[in-house]
């Protein structure tokens, strides 16, 4: 026999008005890991960016790079735990990172970004490198490339990383996040230097610091569409710029062939 | 700025470049062609010569079938001149030679350096052929540069002699120079693979193009052969630059002259496989890469570190990018 059970409505059945219950993050007196966040107008993302930031290691800070918001961005971090670094004016992506790896206490740093809510379990992997002796756990993530028109900014992720003699990095790049640094990685290229991710790129792998993709994690799909402006993004100039800044530190570093030989060419031959 | 400017002009003329390239391909007779091939054979009283290259014959007797084939009609408005970089390569530089004895050359400059094989005795006497020999090895692209130096055409056509092609293949890149670009490259995109298959020197190659703000060079490149250039060009450059050839080809583009890549000849399947040039990391590659390393900062010296690429500050670029 079938029992039935009948769908008992209330009709009138008041909502019950539950105080919503907002977990906050601990920061631990003394953190392992610094987790370091910039933000500019992420009221919406912010939440669940903090809330898996928090579970990615029990001895952690989470720093919010609060820049140039309208929306209230600060009091949300503030209101959830994290400790807040405030600028009223826009820093960009990359000036964020600088200022809160300046205050960051940890042994690993990691970066995330607040527009895009990456799960701690796929955090994790660049903590645990970083733990275990990598001074820098880039995201595998190389962008797509099986095509001819491949996007510039990839395609000189790939050249710098092939001319800093690691074609085995491919595209990866301190630019994508996440990636995780190492306390003796920092202060090996300085805070300034992660201003532009490509330079304390290949600052870090010249000077020996061990580089490596520690998991991928295939953040295109994630990133939100930005405008548009004109028909060039904005983003790729800045990026492409970033990279040939950081070619013209390889040059001064390694002289102007970038530490590659001649192979015997007799130069003085022709005038 | 001048970049969008010359981005116009050189769509313009490349499109041309190719159209004529094309045009004047179906006016030249490939020497392949079965007709060629017959009347070679009646001339030689039915010899032996069902090669398509025959190394006995002399540069003379090349230009008489040219104008025979019909090559004279390959009139260019200035005067050219070849350049041919040979090191040990007797059994192919002939053959390079015969097919350069068709097109209207004034001067086939032979840079011969660190040949043992022999290759100066198969280098003949011609009226238009000058021998430069050099008892050592002069290095990647040394003799390209000395060959240039030395000719006096206003257009100048780069060929390796160890790469015989057809006098057809050669000659839309003597026509693009002469219809006013200043380097004329070998359009090498239809033989590349997809960008993951692709090695770090044609990455690097696409990478400088890029950011001289050419993304439509794609991975075309002096560091390949054919390709030609203008007087103008050379001049811009200086004959020093073109020991590193990626590096004229950046100084060329900052300078703001006509680079385009008007015709596809698939050197890629016909290299000679030498120890050096083989695999990842290899001397060769490495050598090139360093070649990209330094044409770029070339580049720099010019237009600063970032070559011009940004235009807003971070801050700015953030305020822009941040539309909620």
């Amino acid at each position: 026999m079938i029992r039935k059970r009948k769908n008992h409505v209330r009709p009138y059945r008041k909502k019950i008005a539950r105080k919503k219950i907002v977990k906050r993050l601990t920061n631990h007196p003394d953190p392992l890991v610094s987790i370091i966040i910039p933000a500019m107008n992420e009221k919406t993302t912010l939440p669940a960016v903090l809330r898996e930031a928090g579970r990615v290691h029990p001895r952690s800070e989470t720093i919010v790079v609060a820049n140039g918001s309208t929306d209230g961005t600060p009091k949300i971090a503030a209101k959830r735990g994290a400790k807040v670094i405030h600028s009223a004016d826009p820093l960009g992506h990359d000036v964020g990172r600088s200022l809160g790896a300046q205050a960051a206490k940890g042994r690993v740093l990691l970066f995330i970004d607040a527009d895009m809510v990456i799960p701690a379990k796929e955090l994790r992997p660049f903590v645990e490198a970083v733990l275990t002796g990598t001074d820098v756990a880039l995201n595998g993530y190389s962008g797509p490339v099986d095509r001819w028109d491949t996007h510039p900014v990839v395609v000189a992720k790939h050249v710098l990383n092939a001319w800093l003699a690691r074609p085995d990095l491919q595209g990866a790049s301190m630019t994508a996040v996440p990636h995780a640094l190492s306390r003796r990685a920092l202060d090996e290229v300085g805070p300034a230097a992660l201003e532009v991710p490509p330079l304390a790129q290949a600052m870090a792998v010249v000077r020996g610091m061990k580089v490596r993709t520690a998991h991928t994690v295939s953040v295109g799909k994630l990133n939100p569409l930005r405008q548009k402006k004109g028909r060039t993004d904005l983003l790729a100039s800045l990026v492409a710029g970033d990279h040939l800044q950081a070619v013209h530190w390889l040059i001064r570093e390694r002289g102007p062939r970038g530490g590659y030989e001649d192979l015997g060419r007799l130069r003085d031959k022709v005038r | 700025m001048y970049r969008t400017r010359l981005k116009q002009t050189q769509r313009a003329s490349r499109g041309q470049g190719r159209e004529q390239g094309l045009k004047q391909r179906s006016l030249i007779k490939s020497p392949y062609s079965k007709k060629a091939e017959e009347k070679r054979e009646q001339e030689k009283g039915g010899e032996s010569l069902r090669l398509p290259f025959s190394g006995h014959r002399s540069i003379a007797e090349a230009a008489a079938e040219a104008s025979a084939d019909g090559y004279a009609r390959l009139a260019l408005q200035g005067s050219a001149s070849a350049v041919v970089t040979a090191s040990n390569e007797a059994a192919t530089l002939p053959k390079v030679l015969f097919e350069l004895g068709k097109l209207p050359l004034r001067e086939i400059i032979v840079v011969l350096n660190g040949c043992t094989d022999g290759s100066f005795e198969t280098v003949q006497r011609d009226p238009r052929v000058i021998r430069l020999s050099f008892p050592m090895r002069l290095g990647h692209d040394v003799g390209r540069a000395i060959g240039a130096a030395v000719a006096t055409g206003d257009i100048i056509l780069f060929m390796d002699g160890d790469l015989p092609l057809p006098a057809e293949e050669l000659a839309p890149f003597l026509l693009a120079v002469d219809r006013g670009a200043d380097v004329a490259l070998n359009d090498i995109s239809p033989f590349l693979p997809p960008f993951s298959r692709q090695d770090d020197v044609t990455r690097s190659k696409s990478y400088l193009n890029l950011s001289l703000g050419r993304p439509d060079l794609k991975a075309n490149s002096m560091t390949a052969v054919p390709h030609a250039i203008s007087r103008r060009a050379l001049a811009a450059t200086g004959t020093s630059a073109l020991v590193v050839p990626p590096k004229a080809q950046a100084i060329a583009m900052v300078h703001g002259l006509n680079v385009c890549a008007p015709h596809s000849v698939n050197v890629l399947r016909g290299n000679r496989i030498r120890s050096g040039n083989t695999g990842a990391g290899n001397p060769v590659a490495r050598l090139i890469i360093g070649d990209h390393i330094e044409a770029l900062g070339e580049a720099m010296k010019i237009m600063g570190a970032r070559l011009g690429t940004t235009r807003l500050s971070r801050s700015e670029l953030a305020k822009a990018r941040n539309v909620p």
